[in-house]
Order: structure tokens, then C-alpha cells, then sequence
């Protein structure tokens, strides 16, 4: 068996786990994951500075909660992959040098990992104790939407992937943020925001749906943005919470429109079996609900990771990580190896 | 002196002007609210310049670097401080290297979230709502 050791601190969480891979399976032996989302609640946003300091404080202690759980030493691991990009650098740098400092003392190759591709492999993780086949159905068609992030990309196989459309401007994530921010709801406000929007009527307001007919997969949410703007700035005086859920209603519905739209016309191009869709955002469950509704009607399967992969986490690095140890065979090259806040997926 | 704008496409319009009128500055402050047409005038920016890649916002990892082949500039270097808490230093930001390299166009979104100490030959943008829904009126 390999037995991998994931590192990831592109952002808000210090995050680290321990999987296993032996005859085609994935088994996860821990997933700790240290949440700054409260720390940075109480400033009031991210704080760079702030968020590196906590990474150095929690990576040791999370680390050696991952081997524990695990019931490892990191003797007995066989391969430590840590998020080189995209990310914040300062936190990046804590994950990657610490990554590095483990690989080189314990003579144990390293795998340096985009936090995007982790994610795109995060439906093959099973739950704690339980093992999962890792069988897939290339080519595939995955959605990757978060804060960060809304892609969507073509798998080809465990090394070729390509970026089909991307966001023009906003993320969807960032998008129900921002709009959560708009209607008072704090920041980052989506899932308070989703929550909202279960008790809203979804046909109270008409919202754009961008670039259905744009004739490529890319996305933009900005200006659904500024649409939910308008329509509170007119609303204001008289702002129901009634009125406010079916705000959140209605833009929840356009963003999922959105992305399903753009899936079934990717289905219809590229003739898929499989369609999956990973990061923060497909949490939400009308997005869930939607797409799986278009995959019985479009006769495909949808993969989705289980919620606790959803967010950043370590186990998706670590297998990320163990499909790619071929391609890093060049230590030396490794160890004078940056972290690179803007690394593309490809 | 303040310019209206109907349309995203003429907020567009103003980054020539812009750059014409840059003289030898080389950061510019983007103020105004969410909506207001900040990102817009950023991309177009980065389009003047021959950024080909898409530009889209960068609030999530708050900045991105895209290589130029400018005359004059060697990379656009595109902040958002929308998720930085008010009242940073800006020296916390990981910025400095840029704000000092002549070479390097900073755009900035949300600078007020750093208070007082931009550079004082930085060049201000601000954006302000019309009185109807599209409209725009950016000063700068």
C-alpha cells in the first residue's frame, strides 16, 4: 500500500490527511482540517498577515493530528504532496515549505499540487473507514465552483485535462458572497445566503441569466451582481424578509441555471458518460438537486464529493498527489521549488 | 473631472483616457462600490495593455500578475482588497515590491481599505451611482 501524506494551506484552512492506495482503491485515514473562517469573521475579512501567522501556528499540531488518527508515524509514509498554487502566498509558502522541510528530512518524495486539480479528483474520497474503487469513466465533464473558482473542464485522463470556460469575472462563490453582503447578510455570507433563499420563491424576480448564448462555457456573474443591486436599492424602503428570501431565491436559481445550462450544452458537445461538479459551491443543494435532475434527463451519471470534501481539504491534495508521483521524479529541482499564488490549471 | 458613463462599454472606453493622462504614475486606485464598475474599467485596462488572458477578479487570492509586453510596463499587476479587514498596513499586503517597481501597472480595487498610506503620486479613481440604474459617473 502507499500510504500519502496531503498538505494544503492555500487559504483560510490549515488543512492536513492521511489516505492510503493499494489494488485500485483510495481509502482516507484521517482529514483534519482547522478552520480560520471564525478568526477571520471577528476582523471582519481575510487578513493575509493573519492568516499566514495562524498557518504556522496550527500546520504541526495538524499534521501530527492527521498521522495520529491515521495511527501512522511519518516513517511509515511513502509520499507527502502539499498545494503549491493558486492561493495566497503567504499562506501557501507555510504549507509547501513545511511539505518540503518533511520530505527532505525523511528522504520521502514530494509531490507539489494544484489546489484545482485536488479538487477535481475530490468525488473519488470515501468517508472515514470505508474504501472506494477508483474507477473513472474518461472522458468526464467537472464543474469546479468555489469562492475562488468556477471552471469548467474536460478530463481527459489522470494527467490531461482541459479548461473548456471559465468565469469572466466573478466566481460563483464569490458571487453569493458578495450578493449575501449586498441584502446585510454578513460576509462571506453564501450559506447564509442559500439558507435564505429555501424559504424564497425563486419566480418573485426575473434575473438575468449571463451568457447562455455566448457560444463558449465561460461565465459571468458580475453583473447578476449588480442586477440583485438594483433591484434592492428599489426595494429598500418596503424590504420585506419575505421579500429579501425571494431576493435570495431568485439569484441562487439564476447562478444554478447558469452553471447547469452551460453543463447540458457541454454534455451535448462532448457526448460524456460521467459529469461531476466539486469545490465549496456544490455544497449548495439546489445546485445538487439541479444537476443530478439533468443527469437522469441527459442519461449521464454525476459524481459528487461527499460534503466534508466539498471545502478545501488535504485528502483531495493526497490523491492528486499519488496519481501525479510519476511526473515529479527530480528532487533537487523540488526542494528550490516556489509557490505560486497565480499557478494555472494547465 | 468627472465623466458619465451609460454603459459598461463606455466605463470601457476610459481606460485609454486613463492611460494617456498616467503621466509617469504607475499605481491606480480604484474606489467605489460593489457594482459600481470597478473590475470593468480593471479589464479593460489590462486589454489596452495586451493582456490576453482573461481577467477575471481577483478578490479571492486578492491579487493576480499577468506578464506585458508594454513599452513601458513589464506586468499588470491586478489587487483586490475587498476581503482585507479596514485599517491594514499596507506593508502586511505582500504589495511593496510592485508599488516600488516602475515597471510593474498596480490596479487597485477597494484601496480605501487601507487607510492613508498609498503612495502620494497614485492615480485615483472613483466611481459613483447615477440616478438611474446604468449609469455611472467616475471622477478621476
Amino acid at each position: 500500500m502507499k500510504r500519502i501524506l496531503g498538505i494544503e494551506t492555500s487559504c483560510d484552512e490549515t488543512a492536513a490527511a492521511v489516505i492510503g492506495v493499494e489494488s485500485g482503491q483510495v481509502q482516507v485515514f484521517s482529514n483534519v482540517v482547522s478552520s480560520q473562517m471564525e478568526i477571520h469573521a471577528r476582523y471582519g475579512g481575510v487578513v493575509p498577515e493573519v492568516a499566514a501567522r495562524q498557518h504556522i501556528k496550527n500546520i504541526i499540531p495538524v499534521i501530527d493530528q492527521a498521522l495520529s488518527k491515521a495511527q501512522l508515524s511519518l516513517g511509515e509514509i511513502d509520499l507527502v504532496a502539499a498545494t503549491l498554487g493558486p492561493g495566497l502566498i503567504g499562506s501557501l509558502m507555510v504549507g509547501w515549505e513545511t511539505a518540503k522541510t518533511l520530505a527532505w528530512a525523511q528522504n520521502l518524495p514530494l509531490v507539489p499540487v494544484n489546489h484545482l486539480v485536488g479538487h477535481l479528483w475530490s468525488w473519488l474520497l470515501p468517508g472515514e473507514g470505508e474504501k472506494k474503487d477508483i474507477e473513472v469513466p474518461f472522458p468526464y465533464l467537472s464543474l469546479i465552483v468555489s469562492g475562488g473558482h468556477t471552471e469548467l473542464v474536460l478530463v481527459n485522463s489522470f494527467f490531461d485535462w482541459q479548461i473548456l470556460g471559465r468565469t469572466v469575472d466573478d466566481a460563483a462563490g464569490e458571487a453569493f458572497d458578495k450578493v449575501a453582503k449586498l441584502l446585510g447578510l454578513g460576509y462571506p455570507g453564501g450559506p447564509a445566503l442559500s439558507k435564505l433563499a429555501q424559504s424564497g420563491k425563486t419566480d418573485e424576480f426575473s434575473l438575468p441569466r449571463p451568457m447562455l448564448n455566448s457560444g463558449d462555457f465561460n461565465f459571468s456573474f458580475s453583473g447578476l451582481k449588480t442586477a440583485v443591486l438594483y433591484l434592492y436599492q428599489k426595494l429598500e424602503s418596503n424590504l420585506t424578509s419575505e421579500k429579501l428570501a425571494d431576493l435570495a431565491a431568485s439569484f441562487e436559481a439564476a447562478v444554478v441555471d447558469t452553471l447547469s445550462a452551460k453543463m447540458e450544452q457541454a454534455i451535448d458537445k462532448y457526448q460524456v458518460k460521467m459529469i461531476s461538479v466539486v469545490g465549496g459551491v456544490s455544497a449548495n443543494q439546489r445546485l445538487r438537486r439541479q444537476l443530478s435532475d439533468l443527469a437522469k434527463i441527459k442519461n449521464v451519471s454525476l459524481e459528487m464529493p461527499q460534503l466534508r470534501y466539498t471545502g478545501d481539504n488535504a485528502a483531495m491534495i493526497a490523491l492528486a498527489g499519488y496519481f501525479d508521483r510519476e511526473n515529479y521524479q527530480n528532487k533537487q529541482k523540488l526542494l528550490s521549488l516556489s509557490p505560486d499564488p497565480n499557478l494555472p490549471i494547465k | 473631472m468627472y465623466h458619465t458613463s451609460y454603459s459598461p462599454q463606455e466605463t470601457r472606453q476610459l481606460a485609454r483616457e486613463i492611460l494617456r493622462r498616467l503621466g509617469t504614475k504607475h499605481i491606480i486606485l480604484l474606489q467605489g462600490e460593489l457594482g459600481s464598475g470597478k473590475t470593468v474599467l480593471a479589464q479593460a485596462l489590462a486589454e489596452e495593455l495586451g493582456v490576453k488572458d482573461t481577467v477575471n477578479s481577483p478578490t479571492y487570492v486578492l491579487m493576480k500578475v499577468y506578464p506585458l509586453n508594454d513599452k513601458r510596463f513589464k506586468r499588470f499587476v491586478h489587487v483586490d482588497l475587498y476581503r482585507i479587514d479596514y485599517d491594514q498596513r499596507l506593508d502586511d499586503l505582500g504589495l511593496s515590491d510592485y508599488l516600488q517597481d516602475e515597471e510593474s501597472l498596480v490596479v487597485v480595487e477597494w484601496p480605501e481599505r487601507i487607510i492613508g498610506s498609498w503612495p502620494y503620486d497614485s492615480f485615483w479613481v472613483r466611481f459613483y451611482f447615477g440616478d438611474k440604474s446604468d449609469i455611472r459617473v467616475i471622477d478621476f
